[in-house]
């Protein structure tokens, strides 16, 4: 099966979930991506971007009893789906691929 | 200290996300936020970051609908095309008072300009007269070319000529607007009448709501006066009584019994009459040389027979 091209923001809140292992619902992956990458991302964004990556088959979740802190609704726990482990390696090669021999111009890695 | 968002600001959340646990999550995400907010930045301000997280989500998901149902095609499509259009006008004129108002301005004028326009080519073209198989009604004019007189009215002589020998049309009135004293009320008062050969209202296909129309014996001279109401006039000085039928009506110097009364939509071109009266045009004093005035002003009318084309009543009456 050939591997999805992933958008930048799809990579990094793939990366950010499976970051936030098994506690990843939306409010944790938005808080790995402040803390990983400095972002500050509105809450739209993320939703939309998760609907379309479950739309993609690239994260799946399952369901949280409610609490009382959530005014009694349900949470979302995600995680990245084999097809999404597969997307972002795909996107690590091409970017390493892209990258190579490019040292002299764009300096060293970090 | 509250724990709960705002309500409004919650129903109008519930409102905009995903129906399911899709959206259920998020709204419990924005509960759980906002008791964040409100230990870290206290009630007032959590309950602002909490309209604007709302505002935040009900902007990326009206996109989403709006994006959804353009790619559904179909009459949805064509809505949400639509409404977007709609609503990217209105903010743009928004922006600028003088464009606005420009433009206003401009469709204003565009559609006043129209709708005068349309009412006059309604009114003269397209609107049918009203009467009925208006269709046949047609005006006879006369043209002189030989004198280089061209659509003249018409005089005694022509009438009679035109009743007595053409075959084309069904029947042919004869009509003029005038005005006259009334004297038999509380104050004399001059209006507007109407004067018809005893043909005019049969071939307009009018009937009278009371009483009858003129017969040939009211249109001949010398016979008592007759006259028939407006149903205007007929309510504002006899209260629409039916025993104004055979009342006499003094105008000045002479009295006319009432015979009949029009209906309330009764209207002849311009002519807005009052009451109607015959013509009663003596053939006696008929001539050719009785041309111009006084029956310059009249208008005579007439019903094509059917089957009759336009065209073939002109011939026939150029023949005559």
């Amino acid at each position: 099966m050939m591997s999805q091209h992933l958008g930048e923001f799809e990579q990094v809140l793939l990366l950010a979930i499976l970051q936030a292992g098994d506690r990843a619902h939306a409010l944790a992956t938005i808080k790995e991506l402040d803390e990983h990458a400095g972002r500050r991302v509105d809450r739209g964004t993320v939703y939309k971007t998760l609907d379309r990556l479950e739309a993609k088959g690239l994260v799946e979740w399952t369901i949280e009893d409610a609490t009382p802190e959530r005014g009694g609704h349900r949470r979302r726990l995600f995680t990245v789906t084999p097809q999404g482990i597969g997307a972002l390696q795909t996107s690590r090669r091409t970017l390493f691929s892209l990258w190579e021999g490019l040292e002299p111009t764009l300096g060293g890695a970090p | 200290m509250s724990a709960y968002p705002p309500k409004l600001a919650q129903r109008f959340l519930v409102r905009l996300v995903p129906s399911g646990i899709v959206g259920e999550s998020i709204v419990g995400d924005a509960h759980e936020e906002y008791l964040e907010q409100i230990a870290r930045v206290g009630s007032m301000r959590a309950r602002l970051w909490y309209w604007s997280h709302v505002l935040n989500i009900a902007l990326k998901y009206r996109n989403r609908r709006t994006t959804e149902s353009a790619g559904h095609g179909g009459s949805g499509t064509a809505l949400a095309g639509l409404a977007q259009d709609f609503r990217f006008t209105w903010r743009s004129l928004g922006r600028s008072a003088a464009f606005t108002s420009v433009v206003v301005g401009t469709l204003g004028i565009g559609i006043g300009a129209t709708t005068a326009i349309f009412s006059v080519v309604n009114g003269v073209l397209l609107k049918p007269l009203p009467f009925p198989e208006s269709d046949r009604l047609v005006t006879v004019w006369l043209q002189l070319p030989g004198i280089g007189l061209g659509q003249m009215g018409q005089a005694r002589a022509t009438y009679f000529t035109f009743r007595d020998e053409q075959r084309v049309l069904e029947d042919i009135g004869l009509w003029r607007t005038n005005s006259v004293t009334i004297t038999g009320l509380s104050e004399p008062e001059v209006v507007p009448i109407l004067q018809v050969t005893d043909g005019t209202l049969p071939l307009l296909g009018t009937q009278p709501v009371l009483g009858r129309r003129f017969t040939a014996s009211d249109d001949t001279p010398g016979t008592p006066l007759t006259v028939m109401l407006s149903h205007g006039f007929w309510q504002r000085h006899y209260g629409g009584d039916a025993g104004a039928i055979g009342q006499m009506l003094a105008l000045e110097d002479t009295q006319a019994e009432i015979i009949g009364v029009l209906p309330p939509e009764f209207q002849l071109m311009w002519a807005d009459p009052a009451f109607v009266l015959p013509l009663r045009l003596d053939r006696s004093r008929a001539s050719v040389g009785a041309f111009n005035y006084p029956v310059s002003g009249w208008v005579k009318w007439a019903r094509r027979a059917p089957r009759t084309s336009r065209f073939g009543t002109s011939n026939a009456s150029s023949k005559i």
